[in-house]
């Protein structure tokens, strides 16, 4: 057994003096048997096909290189930077692979980009280390049994996995609609919980379909500006205030004694605004609305961590409780 | 050792785990209930240190801050936090 050294590789002859006849490829320079250096030729090769793509590459893959390729897809950075289109440092080249929703070319550059990357993974898991395409790439039987042989057969499944998922990815990413000019936006309208969607119709229909058709109109009929209350009316969602009472007694976020508390200064407060409206309690809606607000506070505070969702649900509804409150006969129903 | 020991031993385990944590929750719970009705009420205290229950709804709870609370529940329904 006689050990050769020829261009830059190591082989070993089982059979010496035959010259060309089965020699076995021990390792590169620098690979896994280098004592010196102690690297991986699979680290070198990946870091050497990563640096080629400098401009475009980013360190690692997984999930960043996910978030990359996608950006990359949306905003196409790196096309418009006109890189260059990269080879393949170890001679294999990556099949091309279609993703719908993505610019073609584009998506093949980034699809080969990380095929490549994953290229020696993929080789030395499914192959045993055996690849007839590239010569520089045979692994012996003892390198296959390394650490670092073993941690990259253990990654080949996320590396499929990223694949799956950046395909995924890609094809979830849609253009941008085209800006709507501003006298065609939708109106939004709040719906309330027992009206159902059929009912529900934009104005603009909704006047279309009432409307009579007039034969020239001389002038078009100046459109009336929404005022602060038209808007205020809007976004103000129906209050129910059974559905409320009923919720914070069945909220988890605060303790029983909390929920008593409450109830006494809500009762409190009630007998206020009845006893101000009876002219029998000398003070102003002003003092009222602060203790009001006050109220309010406390309870967004002991519910917005635990149980944002009623959180929001009194947030909305403050306006229309208050209204209850300030008005005599409102208040007299409940 | 059998698959039977194993299994009873684990669940054996688990049983005494809970109930050993499950009071200490509750203790947290009514812990923070005080507080906050303390709080609500207008009155110091930094956080609730312990607790002694006398009763149903009836607990003294000590704060950090060295205050000292009776909180319980009147005939008519109302929290009542007394300082002591």
């Amino acid at each position: 057994m006689v050990l050769h050294h020829r261009e830059g590789r190591f082989f070993v002859g089982l059979r010496p003096g035959s010259g060309t006849v089965r020699t076995a490829h021990l390792a590169e320079p620098g690979g896994p048997h280098n004592a010196r250096t102690g690297a991986n030729h699979f680290e070198t090769r990946r870091r050497r096909v990563r640096d080629s793509h400098k401009p475009c590459a980013t360190p690692g893959f997984g999930w960043i290189k996910i978030a990359w390729i996608q950006h990359a897809c949306r905003t196409r950075a790196c096309w418009a930077r006109g890189d260059r289109e990269p080879e393949s440092a170890g001679g294999a080249r990556a099949s091309r692979v279609r993703l719908p929703g993505c610019d073609r070319h584009r998506a093949d550059h980034s699809q080969r980009r990380l095929l490549q990357s994953a290229w020696p993974v993929v080789r030395g898991h499914g192959q045993h280390g055996r690849d007839s395409a590239n010569p520089r790439g045979r692994m012996s039987g003892s390198s296959v049994a390394n650490g670092a042989q073993a941690r990259l057969v253990r990654i080949a499944p996320v590396v499929g996995l990223v694949l799956v998922l950046l395909t995924e990815a890609c094809s979830g990413v849609k253009p941008a609609p085209p800006p709507s000019p501003p006298g065609t936006a939708a109106p939004q309208t709040a719906v309330s919980p027992g009206q159902s969607a059929t009912n529900v119709a934009p104005p603009d229909a909704r006047a279309r379909a009432t409307a009579t058709p007039s034969p020239a109109p001389a002038t078009p009929p100046a459109k009336k500006e929404p005022t602060a209350q038209d808007v205020a009316k809007r976004k103000t969602p129906p209050l129910d205030l059974a559905s409320l009472e009923q919720r914070l007694k069945d909220t988890k976020a605060v303790g029983l004694f909390t929920k008593i508390g409450l109830k006494n200064q809500v009762d409190d407060l009630v007998n206020q605004f009845r006893a101000f409206h009876q002219e029998k309690l000398k003070t102003t809606l002003a003092e009222l609305r602060r203790q009001y607000d006050l109220l309010v506070l406390k309870v967004l505070a002991l519910l917005q961590d635990n149980d944002p969702a009623l959180a929001a649900a009194i947030a909305a509804s403050r306006e229309a409780i208050w209204a209850i409150l300030s008005d005599p006969t409102k208040l007299a129903t409940i | 050792m059998s698959k039977h020991a194993t299994g009873w031993i684990l669940t054996t385990s688990m049983a005494a785990f809970f109930a050993v944590v499950a009071p200490a929750e509750d203790d947290a719970w009514v812990k923070r209930d005080l507080f906050t009705v303390i709080t609500l009420q207008g009155l110091p205290c930094g956080e609730v240190v312990s607790v002694t229950t006398r009763g149903d709804n009836d607990h003294v709870a000590s704060c950090k801050d060295g205050n000292r609370y009776h909180v319980f529940l009147n005939a008519q329904g109302r929290v009542v936090v007394e300082r002591q």
